[in-house]
């Protein structure tokens, strides 16, 4: 357990992190930023179990995105240094409760003194766009020397016609197509594929090369978690794309699970529900291969009572296999420090370290 | 057409009931010779309970018990029981809950035998009629985003939030009313009062519309309303509530614009209808939104479109203006995407920044609004210009937020009061310490100032120390009794000449930001507003410079620069303060101490339903009328 010793009443269900390089970042504070730090966008600064946020800055070439609550969120980890600390953020909810249809490509340029200076650039798309959504997933693949991005799922709010004041705040499963969008041009298609009939959200979703495994999920209409697993290959000959969809078996029922990688090819689930009233206790691994993937069960950690009792629980992955999780705390009268929080280790001591 | 022509035999008859009474007479001459020789022979003569019982029989028939049960009453001598409404009104005015009524009903029908007050089953009747949700209406053009259906009454404030391990954690309750549904409910409740206006400028047959009604807005946040009962989710002990009052209707008429109803008492509780609760902490911008959003949706659609309502028996068509103002400067900033009070943006006004406002006290216009406010925050996401942080900070004024709900950048008096009473506050320890001479005092010696203070106001002035500024202390600690307390704590000559000046100019100016009316009710301190502030910022800047220089209060720099023009625009700045809703915070914890089922789902709906059953104007005149007949003797004392 790590205490955090200031704004902890700023990290709430849907935050993100950004790992880029040896930092963590969180994105989607809650509420507006404040005039201490108007990027919204905070260092995570944790030594010895004790974390801080330490507010940082954009460059003059950026534009200002709103917090954004349950983003598709993924880094570019491309072959270069300057796409390693490249991050993609789609949709999301505005603390206004609006839900963005706004793509923004953030990426640290410089450091000076201890402070990250960020470049955010809003991406215009074209075509085919996804409407403004939550919960979904963005990937990038790549396939003959392309790349491309992949969005898919989530949830948005019930069509024009039939959103009226009474149920402004229903949403519905988005529809289960695959969007892909052209990273140079923004250009936006979606694909219709029979084998995605329903629509789901806040799945798993992880890619190789010119694959997206996409497990799990929730789907809002049938209200369940269908232990799918669906395979995603994407080709992109000179012409027009192609994309595949493969159901697996093996699948898992889950949602709001968090990945973290640990090697090269292995990443670790952790975290999420397994129904509307249980949460995942268990763990799992996955090996992705060049072609498959293999999921397996895994230790899961010695969770503390607070961790078992509690009803929910929220968190991202910070990379290098650690997770920040944070519960609910139950004193409402006091704002602050309502929530509290956990660093889960799958890898060595790394995080810690590499934050010092 | 009850009134109809009856067609007899070709020849156009006219309706008994339009008949003058000598017609009706000679019409029904025959019939009543009938009856009298029937009641002759059969009922002892008794003409009377004949006539009764046939009309009581004919209403039977057609299923009309209501009025057929109040003729029963007549007749078995039970007429001297109130009406349902006013039994309502006693109810509601005086707190009692559901059950207590009844016990009541029960004990005075026991002791007196007879039915004076009407069983719980009556008054529920008479409320629904009050009760959003009653009457029919129509939108034309139909409300953009808001259902059709006009049978809606208390709904779930979340509007189809879903809860669930996924989502992001709901920690609220609300209920509201839809608002135009409510509108239309606050405007039959007005019925009377509109037609009397009508009547008043002898439009009685104005046929033509649109009626503008002037609706204003307020909004706040309560703090602490724990109530230690209840099951349920666990939700923060704090409460939003949103209200609106009618302010005024007024009609088109000759190429004049007639007023006919303008409210009396705008800042009071039995005018303010409560429209939204939620139990949440106003700074939680994720909930306020969410639950806010859909009532700015239904506003906002009302804005474009005429209401369609029946009135005195005609149709007649509405619109709505909307003026939020009743929204204290922490909301309006939180509303309206603006930087928190303590920014060098000090205004919601005017773009001035903390250091402009304190070179130039008292020359500033009104220069804000939602439209550039969102316009701004555009700026600031997109920042075009490629600017570093600070300077597009400047270009935007500090507007780095969306704004989500339209408020009219203007002044709210009872905060104007509580701020700058704050601010006396402060300059009477610091007239107590001379900082003037020495401005580097430790904290332990301003803590002793204060204590002096407030040892010196409990003595003279019978003012208890507070933790909080609240409207009762401003009220009296902005007085010439304070000034001349103060004083006598102040060693030099010069200074108590200073402060007894600042607080006179200060009183000069009060009334005319306090009052509902200046132009009628102060107008010589209306025409000297402009030379009294003008007096009142030089004082600052020369014999209170020490605390001025460079720097200004929000609420300093908006009653000495922003005033007039106010007045100029509105007529009055009091009018439109947000104390009716700060009352209903009260009214708020009462009912749902007194009225409230004990559970955390229900509650808050009863105390919604109470709280509108108790702003009814049409309630409140069976009260009045009641506690008059009362007051002369003429009812039961309950
Ligand atoms: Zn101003």
């Amino acid at each position: 357990m790590i205490s955090v010793t200031n704004n902890s009443s700023l990290i709430q269900p849907g935050f993100s992190l950004l790992r880029i390089k040896d930092e963590v970042f969180l994105f989607g504070q809650k509420g507006w930023p404040k005039r201490s730090c108007p990027t919204g966008i905070f260092l995570l600064d944790l030594k010895n179990d004790e974390l801080k946020l330490r507010p940082t800055t954009f460059s003059n070439d950026s534009c200002y995105l709103p917090p954004l609550r349950y983003p598709a969120i993924c880094n570019l980890a491309g072959n270069s240094e300057v796409e390693e600390s490249q991050y993609l953020i789609h949709g999301g909810k505005t603390p206004n409760n609006e839900l963005s249809n706004k793509m923004y490509v953030m990426s640290t340029i410089y450091r000076t003194n201890k402070k990250t200076t960020f470049c955010c650039t809003e991406k215009e798309l074209e075509g085919d766009i996804p409407v403004g959504r939550y919960g979904h997933s963005i990937n990038v693949v790549y396939s003959r020397g392309k790349k491309m991005c992949v969005i898919f799922g989530g949830r948005s709010y019930i069509p024009q016609g039939l959103r009226n004041s009474e149920n402004w705040n229903s949403v519905e499963d988005c529809e289960p197509c695959v969007f892909l969008i052209d990273l140079e041009f923004g250009c936006s298609t979606s694909y219709a594929l029979p084998q995605l009939q329903h629509g789901f959200s806040f799945h798993v979703s992880l890619a190789r090369n010119n694959t997206v495994y996409i497990l799990g999920g929730h789907c809002l209409k049938s209200n369940s978690r269908p232990p799918t697993l669906y395979k995603l290959k994407i080709d992109l000959p000179l012409g027009s794309p192609s994309i595949s969809c493969t159901l697996l078996p093996g699948g898992l029922s889950l949602s709001s699970a968090i990945v973290t990688q640990i090697g090269s090819k292995d990443f670790v689930i952790v975290g999420g529900y397994e129904s509307d009233t249980q949460k995942r206790m268990v763990c799992h691994a996955i090996t992705l291969e060049d072609d498959s993937i293999e999921i397996s069960r895994k230790d899961s950690p010695e969770w503390t009572s607070e961790i078992k009792h509690g009803k929910i629980w929220f968190g991202s992955n910070m990379g290098n296999g650690a997770v920040l999780f944070g519960l609910p705390g139950d004193n409402k009268q006091q704002a602050t420090d309502s929530n509290f929080f956990y660093v889960l280790n799958f890898g060595q001591e790394k995080v810690t370290e590499s934050c010092n | 057409e009850a009134y109809a022509h009856i067609n007899k035999g070709g020849r156009p008859r006219q309706h008994l009931l339009t008949l003058t009474r000598r017609a009706q007479k000679h019409r029904l001459r025959e019939l009543k010779m009938l009856v009298k020789d029937f009641a002759d022979k059969e009922e002892g003569g008794d003409v009377k309970s004949v006539c009764l019982t046939l009309f009581l029989l004919a209403l039977r028939a057609r299923n009309e018990h209501r009025q057929a049960d109040e003729l029963e009453a007549l007749m078995e001598g039970r007429g001297a029981g109130l009406h349902p409404s006013v039994c309502l009104a006693i109810r509601v005015n005086t707190f009692l809950s559901c059950s207590q009524y009844h016990k009541m009903y029960r004990t005075v029908k026991a002791i007196t035998g007879r039915q004076i007050f009407q069983p719980l089953h009556a008054l529920r009747t008479a409320e629904k009629a009050l009760l959003p949700g009653y009457h029919p209406f129509e939108w034309l053009p139909p409300l953009k985003n808001v259902s059709s259906n006009t049978e809606v009454g208390i709904i779930n404030g979340l509007s189809g939030l879903v809860q669930s391990v996924d989502e992001y954690p709901v920690d609220t309750i609300s209920k509201r009313f839809r608002y135009d549904v409510a509108l239309v409910s606050t405007l039959k409740d007005m019925e009377e009062d509109i037609l009397e206006g009508l009547k008043a400028h002898e439009l009685d047959d104005y046929l033509s519309g649109p009626f503008t009604v002037v609706v204003k807005e307020s909004c706040d946040g309560m703090g602490d309303v724990s109530e230690k009962h209840g099951c349920g989710p666990v939700v923060p002990e704090k409460a939003v509530r949103f209200s609106f009052t009618i302010m005024t209707i007024g009609v088109h008429h000759n190429k004049d614009n007639v007023r006919i109803f303008e409210e009396s008492k705008p800042n009071s509780e039995l005018c303010c209808k409560p429209l939204c609760l939620m139990l949440a902490d106003e700074s939680d911008h994720e909930t306020l939104t969410a639950i806010l959003s859909p009532l700015i949706a239904e506003r906002e659609a009302m804005k474009g479109s005429e209401l369609m309502l029946e009135l005195g028996g005609i149709l007649r068509t509405f619109k709505f203006v909307f003026r939020g103002t009743g929204y204290d400067e922490k909301l309006v900033r939180e509303v309206e995407g603006l930087e928190a009070s303590g920014s060098v943006y000090i205004c919601t006004l005017c773009d001035s920044t903390r250091l402009e406002a304190s070179q130039n006290i008292v020359l500033h216009s009104i220069t804000r609004s939602h439209k550039e406010n969102l316009e701004r925050y555009e700026m600031w996401r997109s920042n075009r210009h490629h600017e570093s942080a600070d300077e597009l900070r400047d270009r935007v004024k500090g507007v780095s937020a969306k704004p989500f709900i339209e408020t009219l950048p203007s002044i709210d008096a009872l905060h104007c009061d509580i701020g700058n009473a704050a601010e006396f506050y402060k300059i009477f320890q610091l007239e107590i310490g001379e900082v003037f001479k020495n401005p580097n005092a430790s904290k332990e010696e301003r803590k002793r100032w204060q204590s002096t203070l407030d040892k010196h106001l409990r003595k003279k002035m019978n003012l208890k120390p507070i933790m909080r500024m609240n409207g009762n202390f401003a009220r009296k600690l902005m007085s010439q009794e304070t000034v001349d307390a103060v004083c006598e704590l102040i060693h030099s000559e010069e200074r108590r000449v200073a402060v007894r000046e600042l607080m006179d100019m200060y009183l000069k100016m009060k009334p005319v930001w306090r009052s509902s009316c200046p132009s009628k009710e102060c107008p010589e301190l209306l025409c000297q507003y402009s030379y009294n502030s003008q007096r009142f910022a030089e004082l600052l800047s020369t014999k209170f410079k020490y605390r001025y220089e460079g720097k200004i209060t929000n609420y300093f720099h908006k009653t000495l620069a922003h005033v007039p023009e106010i007045i100029e625009r509105d007529g009055s700045i009091g009018a439109w303060a947000s104390e009716g809703n700060e009352s209903g915070n009260k009214l708020f914890r009462r009912f749902r101490k007194m009225n409230a089922r004990q559970s955390k789902f229900y509650e808050m709906e009863d105390v919604l339903k109470h709280h509108w059953l108790y702003t009814s104007k049409h309630l409140q005149k069976f009260m009045n009328a009641h506690l008059a007949l009362k007051s002369q003797g003429f009812t039961i004392d309950p």
